[in-house]
């Protein structure tokens, strides 16, 4: 067994486990807002009613968080090494890096698409090139948003990456062509062109050609 | 009359609580705790609907589905899982299920799916 291997059955067990603690809390709290909704006459009842509500928000944004993660165990297991999604990947990645992005004034969105953009390479790896590409921009220790889509591009697969922000930040990004840091069996390719007054990169994960 | 439903999970805390909501809505509710029970169940009174988790100990919820649907082949079955709706495809685990949801699910979205397997009907 690899450390990867290990690592994704552990994840997809713990996350299991997480959506089951995330039930028990939606329907707990569920019930104690129908209780009051159904008739239990208590003081601050709207004030318990709102507070019960942001409690089932909290539990939205941890079952999607738990998915993301949860992206990273299906890849191996279900579709045989080496194959992910990447429109759900770059998902994934704008969840999970949520958090250390906002630190760093930095906002990932991932686009939506109807179809699937298979990539010949396991979710973890993919990921490491769009860290990759996220330290670049953090480096430049300015406000960025960064647009991710999962794409094939001449015969070549990879993410569009649509940058807008300061300019110190979006030169940093178009200077980083051939991000090094990317792990083997590619250096991913960052190719940086102007479209319609906004900068580009084409982020291609050249070794698995479509 | 209120419709049957049939609640089959291993989480107990879970399980009891959503039995007691549904049954705050009008619906008549039986919870059972592992596949076994629930096929023993639906034995002695065919449920209008069953709704069962996915991975539970002694009998899997697509073994349930499968047993279930080869007794009464139009019975609904919701399958709940902790281990993620769709694949990569968008595929459920059991194409069989009338809807797969995943935990956590908001009851309104249970609440939509039970009224649609039972055709709209109101309790």
């Amino acid at each position: 067994m690899t450390e990867k291997h290990c690592i994704q059955s552990l994840l997809a067990s713990s996350t299991h486990d997480m959506r089951n603690v995330l039930a028990v809390i939606r329907e707990s709290t569920g019930l104690v807002q129908d209780m009051l909704r159904f008739g239990a006459d208590v003081p601050n009842k709207e004030r318990l009613l709102q507070a019960l509500e942001e409690v089932q928000k909290q539990i939205s944004k941890g079952a999607l968080l738990t998915n993301s993660v949860d992206c990273l165990t299906k890849s191996t297991a279900e579709h045989g090494a080496g194959r992910c999604d990447g429109v759900r990947v770059a998902q994934a990645f704008c969840s999970m890096i949520a958090r250390h992005a906002k630190a760093a004034h930095i906002c990932c969105i991932a686009t939506t698409a109807e179809q699937a953009v298979w990539f010949e390479h396991d979710a973890l790896t993919v990921l490491q090139s769009l860290m990759s590409v996220f330290e670049q921009c953090t480096r430049a220790q300015a406000a960025l948003c960064l647009e991710i889509r999962a794409a094939r591009h001449e015969g070549t697969i990879g993410f569009y990456l649509t940058a807008e922000g300061e300019a110190a930040a979006l030169e940093a990004l178009a200077s980083a062509s051939g991000i090094q840091s990317a792990p083997p069996p590619w250096p991913a390719k960052l190719l940086p062109w102007r479209e319609q007054g906004k900068q580009r990169f084409w982020l291609a994960l050249k070794a698995y050609s479509a | 009359m209120a419709s049957a439903i049939l609640l089959a999970d291993d989480e107990k805390d879970f399980v009891d609580t959503l039995g007691e909501r549904l049954e705050l809505r009008g619906y008549a509710v039986r919870v059972v705790y592992d596949g076994i029970s629930a096929l023993a169940a639906a034995q002695e009174a065919l449920p209008d609907i069953a709704i069962v988790d996915w991975l539970m100990p002694g009998k899997s919820g697509d073994a349930v589905l499968h047993e279930l649907h080869a007794r009464q082949p139009h019975l609904p079955v919701i399958l709940l899982t902790g281990h993620g709706a769709r694949d990569d495809h968008g595929c459920t685990p059991c194409a069989e299920a009338f809807a797969c949801l995943t935990k956590p699910v908001a009851l309104d979205t249970l609440l939509e799916q039970i009224q649609l397997a039972l055709g709209g009907v109101q309790v």
